[in-house]
């Protein structure tokens, strides 16, 4: 009901019209420098029916000197906006952001927590599910030999090479090679091992579908397991994409991570594949 | 509604159609990573004007603005399509079930949840038929959709103050010059 018609850097005192029927004309020039320090708090509140929203405003250095005659019968607004040319931004900052919380109810603040714990839940549960499927492959002269699942510990002689699973962890424990880099790589929960001279290629990878686990893709957050946009790396293949340590050449079977239908910016996740930089995983070529 | 009404209205798609398209200049992190800015203007037109209004506003913003980028009947016109009338119907449904539990800021969230979902939906039933990428990437989506949208409805709430601050007094005002 109340047309705030403000004069910019005017001294101290609002002058209200008072009583016209309903129409206020807040002609007030909310000067912080002015008369109010800070201890005029808005005398006309009571009168406003309530809506007045000077609360957050008035914190600011120059408080709202409004005398806001009483009668204007309900809705007068002399919140955050009503700072004098002097001091808008301290005003309008000070002031919005307190009525900035004042506008969320508590319903929309329980809504944003279920929602937040609802989607990292989820994406725990989605890193922690790819995570159990992981598996490794173990591929000798350019055939995969063997598949085992990560996450039971087993050991297993590929042929001049005992490979180790255990603790989600792979290492090579022996080997017949000459410098038995392979065996100094130690365990490694990423990536792969690979041994030129026995031809030997030890992966691990994701099942479903999607690239392994690369840190340089990874979201915010994304520490290497089951990055949501590797995934969508390889939304259709089912082999997976590019481990960087597999540039080796050992397996021509990988055609690297575009994806084959990739199309372009719709899809969410559909595009990028491996990123070309994606490295983190740290292979070692041994042997 | 008012000659003033439609103005304003005509306005509000403006900005949403000059926001959508000023989002894609901000280098985003992510490829299909988005604020959604435009999708403020909508829930400020549902909250001042009503669903039909957003709806008009959401079409409005998602013909023009493919247009104007290029994106017209291409995929991700399909997605955007998708998810802007999803979070309309959501954010209005929400709105008009329970209008005194929710501000704009809990509204922005339940119209970025299933905008989202339903761009997951529609890019599984139109391009990406892989139900595990789909599912991997979905909680992932949503939760940056929880964050952005979030900062989406404290903007929102932030214009309704000013609004109501400028724009209502002078809407309930006899003013000869409006």
């Amino acid at each position: 009901m109340s047309v705030d018609a403000r004069a910019g850097a005017g001294a101290g005192t609002n002058a209200d019209a008072g009583t016209n029927g309903g129409t206020s004309f807040d002609a007030g020039a909310d000067a912080g420098t002015g008369a109010n320090d800070g201890m005029s708090a808005d005398a006309g509140a009571g009168a406003n029916g309530g809506m007045s929203a000077d609360g957050g405003a008035d914190a600011g250095a120059g408080a709202d000197a409004g005398t806001d005659a009483g009668t204007n019968g309900g809705t007068s607004f002399d919140a955050g906006t009503g700072a004098g040319a002097g001091d808008m931004r301290v005003d309008a900052f000070s002031g919005s952001f307190k009525s900035l919380i004042g506008g969320v109810k508590p319903c929309d603040w329980a809504l944003l927590a279920i929602l937040l714990a609802a989607t990292l839940w989820g994406m725990a549960a989605v890193s922690g599910g790819a995570a159990a499927s992981a598996e490794v492959v173990i591929e000798v002269a350019n055939k995969p030999l063997y598949r085992l699942p990560l996450g039971v510990d087993n050991s297993i002689d590929t042929g001049g090479l005992v490979v180790e699973i255990k603790g989600r962890k792979v290492r090579v424990l022996t080997a017949e090679c000459p410098n038995k880099l392979c065996v100094k790589q130690g365990w490694i929960e990423h990536g792969a091992i690979i041994c030129v001279p026995l031809k030997t290629v030890i992966r691990i990878k994701e099942r479903r579908g999607a690239a392994p686990r690369g840190k340089g893709g990874a979201p915010p957050g994304g520490k290497g397991s089951a990055t949501p946009r590797d995934k969508g790396g390889a939304p259709t293949g089912g082999e997976g994409g590019l481990t960087p340590g597999d540039k080796g050449g050992s397996t021509p079977r990988d055609k690297g991570g575009a994806p084959p239908g990739g199309n372009g910016e719709s899809a969410p996740g559909g595009k990028g594949g491996a990123p070309p930089g994606d490295k983190g995983v740290p292979d070692a070529i041994t042997g | 509604m008012q000659l003033r009404d439609k103005q304003r209205l005509a306005l509000l798609a403006a900005f949403a159609v000059a926001l959508n398209a000023l989002e894609r200049m901000i280098p985003s992190p992510l490829p299909w990573f988005k604020f959604g800015l435009a999708n403020i203007i909508t829930l400020l037109t549902l909250l001042m004007y009503g669903f039909r209004a957003a709806m008009m506003i959401t079409m409005v913003r998602v013909f023009a603005g493919s247009i104007i980028v290029g994106t017209f009947l291409g995929p991700a016109f399909a997605l955007s399509l998708a998810g802007g009338v999803a979070g309309t119907l959501a954010m209005a449904a929400l709105y008009r079930a329970m209008p005194a539990a929710f501000g704009p800021l809990g509204i922005s969230l339940a119209g970025a949840l299933a905008h989202n979902l339903a761009q997951l939906a529609a890019a599984h039933l139109l391009f990406i038929r892989n139900t595990d990428a789909i599912l991997l990437v979905s909680p992932f989506i949503l939760f940056i959709g929880v964050l952005t949208s979030a900062v989406n409805g404290l903007f929102a709430v932030f214009l309704m103050m000013r609004l109501k601050n400028a724009g209502l007094s002078i809407q309930n005002t006899t003013c000869p010059k409006c």
